[in-house]
């Protein structure tokens, strides 16, 4: 290539930065056809089933007509949002969906860690693998299987925790009627049937560890806690910081099935959350556009904590999602 | 192998875009017939037509020249499947709604999907000779002269309770043979179904009284009539018209608390009933644990009776027809107007007028014998004029819940195969002393518009928490004066005027 032509290319890239950008763009694009080509199919997938239905979170700012349908509705602006703010059952609401979800953040969070750092450490590697198949299993049961054990379990007439408990002479306890056990009862029933299945991402984030850093410890007189604490857990952090700012996004969010199917009205100042709120006011009393707005007021709130958990995060440990 | 890739890629859109989507095809005619087919989602006690279902659905095609296609949801989330349904836009011709007070109802009968079928009704004979005058007031949904649907008429009748027959004797108890008793004795059968160990089995482990959660999730107290509290009636207080529960000048609604509350105090009543469903506190009364239920008596025999007996075989049943006042008197309001839901045609039927005279047919002479024991040569044959029942009767299930007559309790003796006089007079007997205890309120099942208002909807959930509260003992009985402030607050005050005026319209005052 002659001197005077490197030159010209140089002034090309200087003058038309933005061409030569698309066409790099283009060529990159051209270079990896097939794999555009399949990303297709997944980006349509989203599309479709995840973007265009939001198109239905309009009628949160409508009269919604199941009969006129969603873009003949007649407007109400935010009518929907300051009812549901004015609501007198709002700010108990609200507050049960944060307390659940700061319950579970703080005990269900680190339940999966600590016990996939317990099965690292498990030397027989059928031991290990035998009890992980065990701690899968209540995954897989639902909700409905679940809470019927709950009740069999701690019914105060034919429970098995009432009958131990009379047997050594106290007075049977509806376990279920109480507020002051029935979170308790939500946290701990969602920590035993999800955390066999949370210590999945940590345990592959584990076995990625280089083997030689716990070798060379160990060469250092270093013992098992302190290879947890200087090798293992820094060497997840990333993992960690990457789920608990995604578990922040659905700090409002705490399912439907498990608080539905076990609460009753003599727990329901401490245990109506938006799911069960929306549930009522939705799907049995027809106010669909009120329960979407509680649905995009919850979708709001889960935006804003996902965003400053990240930037928080990434200022702190200079780690996050994006 | 690049063009396969293409290929599969753009076949997996075209799915995406267009698999989900069926199309709209009427099969009404498209089988040479013409027949006219029609849709009814309805709620059945059996979600699984039977061989014996299809007779019957064909007999009554072959009668009327139509085709019917059922869709029977789940009982347990019918109404969660009805709202969706009427939301997605797809209606089928007929649906049934279990509660024409209900919101859904009305929002289809406001939104128009629901049709007016005044016009339609004025060849059905049956339908008119066989509902009770009182149910058409109720289907006049929007209050002017329209009906919006056809009755699924249920003869009026206050239900008492079922009662185990072999613990009474075994804690020194009998029932008189008219099945009335008072409060003190209902109160003693409780008691001693509870400390007595009536099931002789050595353990303290049986409760007086099984009840459940109500459609709000709260449960309510038991024997409100004995307290003077028979729904909507005439008042000398402040309104022409008053609920007694409602009324904040008068005890009886707190009398009905206090009572309940105490007897759960005492533990007459199953420590589980504010968490359990109606089909739980079923099967705790059928295992042994509850000796007293609130049922129909027409469902001892055919619902309790065989899974109890294959539990105990020593098991007996009988009935309280009624717990008496403090005038010794047995009446008991009945909510709604003899109706137990109805039909509603939609905007979706091209001939509304076969679909009203299928139904008639259903309560003529042939139909209603159909509907009450089957078809000939399926569920019976004849011998001598008289019908001799085989075991598909009891799969007779459907065709029965579809409609009734409103003055035939014996179609409730559903026990046919069991020939056996003496137990069937004495269920017909309990059943026409229920129906002889029935009292109608008078709000004719009403829809006032305060009703409809959010705050107002929300508000019933208080109210039953706080009725909850006060029966399982956590707030005291006069937290119920603060509730009823905040329900008058939330449109309850315009919900008694509103049904004032309408009582006094319909009443001709």
């Amino acid at each position: 290539m002659s001197k005077s032509s490197i030159c010209s290319n140089q002034l090309a890239l200087y003058t038309k930065p933005k061409s030569n950008a698309l066409q790099s763009a283009v060529q990159y694009i051209k270079k990896n056809f097939w794999l555009y080509l399949l990303l297709i199919p997944g980006v349509a997938y989203f599309l479709i089933f995840h973007y265009a239905p939001m198109y239905g979170i309009l009628i949160a700012f409508k009269d919604f007509d199941v009969v006129k349908g969603v873009w003949n509705s007649s407007w109400i602006g935010l009518d929907n949002f300051t009812y549901l703010f004015k609501s007198k059952d709002f700010f108990n609401i609200l507050s049960n969906s944060i307390i659940i979800s700061f319950y579970r953040l703080f005990f269900g969070f680190p339940a999966p860690i600590i016990l996939a750092i317990l099965l690292n450490e498990v030397r027989s590697n059928t031991y290990k693998r035998t009890i992980q198949t065990i701690l899968y299993l209540p995954h897989f049961i639902s909700w409905v299987v679940i809470t019927g054990i709950i009740y069999v379990f701690l019914s105060p007439s034919t429970g098995v925790v009432n009958l131990m408990i009379n047997e050594f002479g106290g007075k049977s306890i509806a376990f279920l009627q109480e507020p002051k056990y029935f979170r308790s009862i939500i946290v701990l029933s969602g920590i035993w049937k999800e955390t066999g299945w949370g210590t999945i991402v940590y345990l592959s984030a584990i076995t990625s560890i280089d083997v030689e850093q716990y070798e060379a410890a160990f060469i250092d007189g270093a013992n098992r806690l302190q290879t947890i604490l200087y090798i293992t857990l820094p060497s997840i952090m990333s993992t960690i910081v990457v789920l608990l700012i995604l578990r922040m996004g659905n700090i409002l969010r705490n399912g439907f099935e498990q608080i539905f199917l076990l609460y009753n009205p003599m727990v329901y100042n401490v245990a109506d959350v938006f799911e069960t709120y929306s549930y009522r006011v939705g799907i049995l009393e027809g106010r669909f556009s009120y329960s979407t707005a509680v649905g995009i007021f919850q979708s709001v709130v889960g935006l804003i904590f996902i965003m400053s958990s990240n930037y928080l995060s990434r200022k702190v440990n200079d780690a996050g999602l994006w | 192998m690049k063009k396969v890739l293409i290929g599969i890629l753009v076949a997996s859109l075209m799915a995406a875009l267009f698999g989900c989507r069926q199309p709209n095809v009427d099969t009404s005619l498209t089988d040479g017939s013409s027949a006219y087919e029609f849709k009814i989602f309805g709620v059945f006690a059996s979600p699984t037509i039977t061989d014996v279902d299809s007779a019957f659905v064909k007999m009554m095609e072959e009668a009327n020249g139509i085709k019917v296609n059922l869709e029977i949801p789940p009982t347990t989330n019918y109404s969660e499947r009805l709202q969706i349904m009427l939301a997605g836009g797809d209606y089928p011709e007929v649906i049934q709604f279990v509660d024409v007070t209900n919101k859904a109802y009305i929002d289809a009968v406001q939104n128009g999907i629901i049709i007016p079928i005044t016009d339609y009704l004025k060849t059905a004979e049956n339908l008119n000779k066989y509902s009770y005058d009182i149910s058409w007031d109720t289907l006049k949904t929007k209050d002017d002269s329209d009906i919006y649907a056809i009755p699924r008429t249920s003869i009026m009748r206050a239900d008492g309770y079922v009662v185990r027959e072999d613990w009474l004797d075994n804690v020194g108890l009998t029932l008189p043979e008219n099945g009335e008793v008072t409060l003190d004795e209902f109160t003693e059968i409780l008691k001693r179904f509870t400390l007595n160990d009536p099931d002789s089995d050595g353990k303290n482990n049986t409760y007086g009284f099984g009840c459940n959660q109500s459609s709000l999730g709260g449960i309510d107290p038991i024997a409100i009539n004995v307290f003077g509290i028979n729904g909507w009636q005439e008042d000398d207080g402040e309104f022409s018209y008053m609920h007694k529960k409602f009324d904040k000048n008068d005890n009886s609604f707190k009398n009905a608390l206090e009572y309940m509350s105490s007897i759960y105090e005492k533990g007459f009543i199953d420590p589980d009933s504010a968490t359990i469903t109606r089909k739980v506190a079923q099967d705790r009364f059928m295992q042994g644990i509850t000796g007293v239920l609130p049922a129909f008596a027409g469902n001892i025999d055919p619902v309790f009776a065989p899974t109890m007996k294959k539990i105990n075989p020593n098991v007996k049943l009988t009935y309280i027809t009624g717990i008496k006042d403090a005038k010794g008197k047995v009446q008991s309001a009945v909510s709604g107007t003899g109706i137990w839901g109805a039909y509603a045609i939609t905007k979706s039927a091209k001939n509304p007028q076969k679909i009203v005279d299928s139904f008639d047919w259903m309560l003529s002479d042939e139909g209603w014998d159909a509907v009450k024991y089957g078809v000939k040569d399926v569920t019976y044959h004849e011998e001598d004029g008289k019908k001799i029942f085989n075991k598909k009767f009891e799969q007779h299930i459907i065709a029965r819940d579809f409609v009734r007559r409103n003055n035939d309790s014996d179609f409730f003796i559903t026990d046919r195969l069991v020939d056996d006089v003496a137990r069937t007079t004495q269920v017909s007997a309990w059943v026409d002393q229920c129906i002889k205890n029935a009292i109608p309120s008078m709000d004719r099942g009403y829809i006032t518009k305060a009703s409809q208002k959010p705050e107002f909807i929300d508000y019933q959930v208080t109210m039953s928490e706080v009725i909850t509260k006060i029966i399982l003992g956590s707030l005291p009985v006069s937290a119920y004066d603060k509730a009823i402030d905040g329900w008058y607050k939330a449109g309850g005050l315009e919900l008694v005027e509103e049904m004032n005026e309408y009582i006094k319209k319909v009443e001709g005052k």
